[in-house]
This record gives structure tokens, sequence and C-alpha cells, in this order.
């Protein structure tokens, strides 16, 4: 239910602060056709805005209505998990023009194996190599796709396999 | 006919022919993973089909659409873990019958009945679509405007939650204006950046909000344990039915793949309302309704016809209107808005190779699934118990290229992750994923249609209530949208008169 709070607060400050965006004067782009481009988008955003208000509304009387039966839920679930597993995705999607397509994979898929529970070193390096050496063949070499080298020694080192 | 006959000898063209084979895989793997559901498997392979003629890639996105909807029973049926929504109806039956030692003869009926539903489905839409098609050339733009509006809400307001689906519509419209508008040139929503002028890519959206979502969605299941019990058993075999139980069996599939097909056709319902109606409507109907849940034929024969049937019903309004019902058909559209190709009348008549071949498509796939079925049981029963700790980086490496393959650029790989982290938040939260990506596909639609009907119109909003279809659409829309909101306004109205006053 606080999560609920936290969406309708989130939700209806965005959509307050691009309503503000919408409406500053446009400065170029404005074709002849007698209606302004942020006509469609400041009624979204309007939608948005209300909706969100009602949101927040309504979960902060169940909220109160919760807290006066003593039924509290406060428990985040297991998040922990899926949080890990999107900044190792972080980490991989802000190595991938660094490092290069190959070092990154290695790694990212390596440690991805390891955080959702598979730990001998022997299945997740082969695991991690084979699958790798998978792609590469597929888009590099059939479909001949360009993915991103990496710079410096990454470089050098992608450049042993396109 | 004859045409349907060249597509279906197109389809046996060795290429067409692996695509298919792969296809039905594909569409039958993601559908036996449990947690990762066939809308990803169409995701994920969205982008790599821009390499491919219009007619391969229609071939594989096809086959992939038409054979998810049976592999999730495999595992229904065998573990009672659905692979997908649209299966949790089979367990009801499927599971008690594998528990009594029959479940090579539920996965037997399951896949008969799974290709029967299918085939009837795509028949419908054979001899449908073509009549439906010209009506197409009524709608204005005041017209799609009405569509669209009409579409968008009976699909937030068939959620569980219809304001949360109201807000997940808004937002995806509101991610659609981003970048350069298309009837004024302003540019929106960039903040500076020349990078968002030519707004997010659909296939970057798509592909974050149902892959990658869908991962960390399943790595929180899978911390919970609610994914486990798959590894425990291990029955990995199939048998069709015999003609008697075939016969008796009969009036079941037809009459749930009626009811898919028609289920299949409205917006918003889809293959798991299908299924449960189907399931629903033959315990109503049974002589012995007690019987249900306790491992009945019938039991599995229903929902799997009445999921598969409603297939060939959503691509009805897909392939008339260019109107999808749900996250897969807005993935198909997607596909077809790749290759410049609006679906409509137009498509008909200047692309009916091409609508032919996704009809014999539908068709040889549930003729596969039919002969391929038994024998590849083991081998998808097996594959179901791959570790996800495996799956997930396949997945997501897959969904970087295809993101970074869209126009070669770091950004959109960012953008993917971005929307799968909302994807994954909306979707725990209880928004509804797919009505964002619908409305974010049809928002540029809807934007220009409102535009060009306001210019139309002198900018007189009430233009739209003075045309019959559009006014009729808008109407039907304000209506559901009172129905949804109606009730619990009611009820609160209800409870506060009953306080009395002091």
């Amino acid at each position: 239910m606080r999560a609920n709070i936290v969406w309708g607060t989130i939700l209806a400050c965005g959509s307050g602060f691009l309503l503000w965006v919408a409406y500053r004067p446009v400065k170029h782009g404005l074709l002849d056709t007698g209606v302004s481009g942020m006509v469609w988008p400041q009624m979204i955003l309007w939608g948005l805005l209300f909706l969100s208000l009602l949101l927040l509304a309504q979960d902060c009387v169940s909220e109160l209505r919760a807290r006066r039966n003593r039924h509290q839920d406060v428990s985040l679930g297991h998040f922990q998990r899926p949080i890990l597993l999107a900044l190792v995705g972080a980490v991989y999607f802000a190595a991938f023009d660094e490092l290069g397509f190959i070092a990154s994979t290695l790694l990212f898929t390596a440690s991805t194996v390891v955080l959702l529970g598979r730990r001998r070193p022997i299945e997740v390096s082969l695991f991690s190599v084979i699958f790798t050496a998978i792609l590469l063949i597929v888009f590099v070499k059939v479909l001949i796709v360009p993915l991103p080298r990496g710079v410096g020694v990454f470089r050098e080192f992608s450049l042993l396999f396109h | 006919m004859e045409q349907l006959l060249s597509a279906l000898l197109a389809n046996f063209q060795p290429a067409n022919l692996g695509l298919l084979l792969a296809g039905t895989v594909i569409g039958i793997l993601f559908g036996v993973v449990p947690g990762v559901q066939n809308v990803a498997a169409l995701s994920i392979l969205l982008p790599f089909t821009y390499a491919m003629a219009p007619k391969q890639a229609f071939i594989l996105m096809t086959s992939i659409y038409a054979a998810g909807v049976f592999g999730g029973s495999i595992t229904a049926i065998l573990y009672r873990i659905p692979g997908a929504p649209e299966n949790a109806a089979t367990t009801f039956d499927g599971y008690p019958l594998a528990m009594k030692g029959q479940a090579a003869e539920a996965l037997g009926i399951a896949i008969t009945s799974s290709a029967v539903g299918g085939m009837f489905g795509t028949f419908v839409l054979i001899l449908a679509a073509p009549q439906i098609a010209p009506i197409a050339l009524m709608f204005g733009p005041a017209e799609y405007f009405g569509l669209v509006v009409f579409a968008l809400c009976l699909v937030a307001m068939m959620g569980a939650d219809p304001l949360k689906s109201l807000i997940s519509a808004l937002l995806g419209l509101l991610a659609a204006t981003v970048g350069l508008s298309q009837v004024t040139g302003v540019a929106r929503f960039t903040f500076g950046s020349d990078v968002l002028l030519g707004g997010f890519d659909f296939v970057v959206l798509i592909v974050g909000v149902f892959a990658v979502a869908e991962v960390l969605s399943r790595a929180e299941r899978e911390a919970k344990g609610s994914m486990a019990g798959l590894q425990e058993q291990g029955r990995f075999r199939a048998r069709l039915p015999s003609v008697k139980d075939l016969v008796s069996l009969t009036g079941t599939i037809l009459r749930s793949s009626v009811l898919g097909t028609f289920i299949g056709i409205l917006p918003a319902l889809g293959a798991t309302v299908a299924a449960f109606f189907g399931y629903e409507m033959e315990r109503r109907f049974s002589k012995h309704p007690e019987q249900f849940g306790t491992g009945i034929y019938r039991g599995v024969a229903a929902p799997e016809s009445a999921n598969n049937a409603s297939v060939g019903g959503s691509m009805i309004p897909l392939l008339t209107l260019g109107v999808p019902g749900s996250g897969s058909t807005a993935v198909m559209l997607g596909a077809f808005l790749i290759y410049g190709l609006q679906p409509g009348e137009a498509l008909f008549r200047e692309q009916s190779p091409l609508v032919y071949l996704i009809f014999s498509t539908m068709i040889l796939t549930n003729l596969l699934i039919l002969v391929g079925g038994v024998v590849s049981v083991p081998f998808f029963a097996r594959l179901a118990k791959t570790p996800f700790a495996l799956m997930a980086p396949v997945i997501i490496v897959l969904c970087a290229i295809g993101a970074y393959t869209v126009r070669y650029n770091i950004v959109d790989v960012w953008s993917m992750f971005g929307f799968g982290v909302l994807g994954y938040l909306l979707d725990r939260y209880g928004f509804s994923t797919p009505v964002f990506v619908l409305a974010f596909i049809l928002g540029q639609i809807a934007e220009s249609a409102y535009l060009r009907s306001m210019i139309l119109f002198d900018h007189d909003f009430y233009g739209f209530f003075t045309r019959p279809i559009s006014g009729t659409l808008l109407g039907l829309a304000f209506l559901v949208v009172l129905l949804a909101f109606g009730r619990p306004i009611v009820r609160l109205l209800r409870r506060s008169s009953r306080i009395p006053s002091t």
C-alpha cells in the first residue's frame, strides 16, 4: 500500500513537472497547421496528473484504514535479487562500449550465473565461454553484425575474433 | 483458395520451412519455460527480423505466436506449473490426470485440442478477415482516433485494477510523444538531447518491457521459491487420444474453439480469458460438473482448444483494422511497422501473398503441433528444467544485442534497460505492461489522427461526435470507463447513505 503512495507521488510530481515543460513556449518547429504540437502531450499529462492524484488519495485512505485496523504490509518481498541482477545488467551495459562485446559478455554471463546460484567454477566458466563463442559465430561471423569492440587493449583483443 | 494454396507451397521452400520449424520450436520452448512468456520470444526476435525479408520474418513471428500458447500446457500437466497464464486453467484437470498416471493421455489431449482449436481459429480468420478488411475504408482520422481510444479504454478497464491500467495507458501514450511531433515537427521532452529527437524506438521499448522485465520478475519469483517443484518429477510421454475418446471430446473441442475465437476477436481478453471461459462453460453445461477438477479429459480439452483458437481470433482486428488487442499482437503490429506495412484494407489488396502466407503459416504450425507434439514433448519437458541461472544471461544478452542493432547506438541499449526496469516495477505494483506497450504503439496513430481531425473539424472537438462511427466509438469508450469506475462510486455512495446522519 505504501508502494502505491510512492507511485502516486512520483507520477503526480513527474506529470506536474512535464506539464510545466509542456507549457513553456516552443521556440522552433511549429508548422503552419494551426495546432500546437504540445496539445496532445498536455492532454495526456493532465489526465495522468488527475489519475495519479486519484491513486494517491485512494491509497492514503486505504493506508489510514490499514493502520487503524493494524494490518500493515511493509514487506518488500524478495526484492534483492532483481535489484542485484539489474545492477549487474547496468554494469554490463556501461562496459559494453568500453570493454567491447566479448569481454563484457564473458564477465556478465559469469557474474549473472554466480549471482543466480550456480557456483561451480567449471560450469560457470564453460557456460560463459561457450555462450559467448556461439554469439560470436552467429552474430559476428554469420550475420556480420558490427558489435562493440571496446577501446585500447580490449579493442585489440576483440579484433582477434572479429 | 488459390492464394492460400500458393502460400502453402511457399511455406515448403527450404528456408521458409526452416523458419517455420524454428518458430514453432521457439514458440513452444518459450511457452514451456515457466515465467518466460511467448511475448518475450516475439520481443527478443523482433530486432533480428530487420535482416530478413518480410515474408520470412512473418513466417517466424507467426509460428512463434501460434505455437507459444500450446507450449505451456506441457508443464501445466506434468508439474502443475503453467508455462504461461493462458495454460493456468489446464492445470485444474491436467495435473490430477498426471497424478492418476494418465499424463501421457492428458498431454495427447492437450496436443490434439490445441491443434484443432488453433486450426478452427485460423479458418475463421481466413474466412472473416477479407470480409471485414473493407470496413477499414470507412475509417478516416476521426474514426481511427475513436477506435484507438475505445480499444485502449476497453483493454485498460478489463485489467484487475482499472485505475492503474488507465495510468499505464497514459504512460504509454506519454512515452510515444517523446521526440519530434509527426504532424507539427515540434520537439517534445527531448531536454536538448539529439538522440531523443527520433523518440523511443518501439523495438527497444518492447524488448525492455517484455523480455528484460520478465527476467527481473522471474528472478524475484525464483528467490521466493515459487518456481520450486519443477525438478521433482519426470514423466515425459504423450499419447494421442483414441478415436473413441476423440469422438466423445468433439463437442467440447468445438464449443470451446468457437468461444475462444470469439473472445480472441475482442480486444483485451485474449488467450487466458478464453481458456478460463472455455473451462467454465464446459463445467457449467456438464451433467457432472463435480467431476471437473478431479482429472477428466474434458477439463484439458476445453481450455486448450479455447486458448489456441483465440490466436486466430486475435489476428482479425490486427490484420483488418491495425488494432492489436494484446501484448503479442502489439509486437506483431510492430513487425508490420518495421516493414512499412499498415494493416487494413490496403494490406489485403496490395500484400495479399503476405497475408495468405501468415494464414498458411498458422495452419502449418498447428499441424506441426499435432504431428510433432507427441515426439517432442519429452524434449520440451526436459528443457523446461533448464536452470534460470543459465537462461537469464542468455535472454539479457540477446536483448542487448537486439536493442543495439536497431541503430547501432548504446543509447538504445540503455533505453531498453530503463524500460525493462520500468516494466518490472509496473508489473510488480499492479500496473499493466501490455496496456503500456499497446498505448505506446497506438500513441502515434492516436496523436496524428487527433490532430488531423482537429484541423479537419476547425478545432471543434464536437466534430468527433458528428460522425456516426467516431461518435459511437468514443461514446462506447466513455461507457466502458463509466462502468469500470461507476460501480465502486455507487458502492461508496450506498455505503455513505447507510451512515445515519447526526
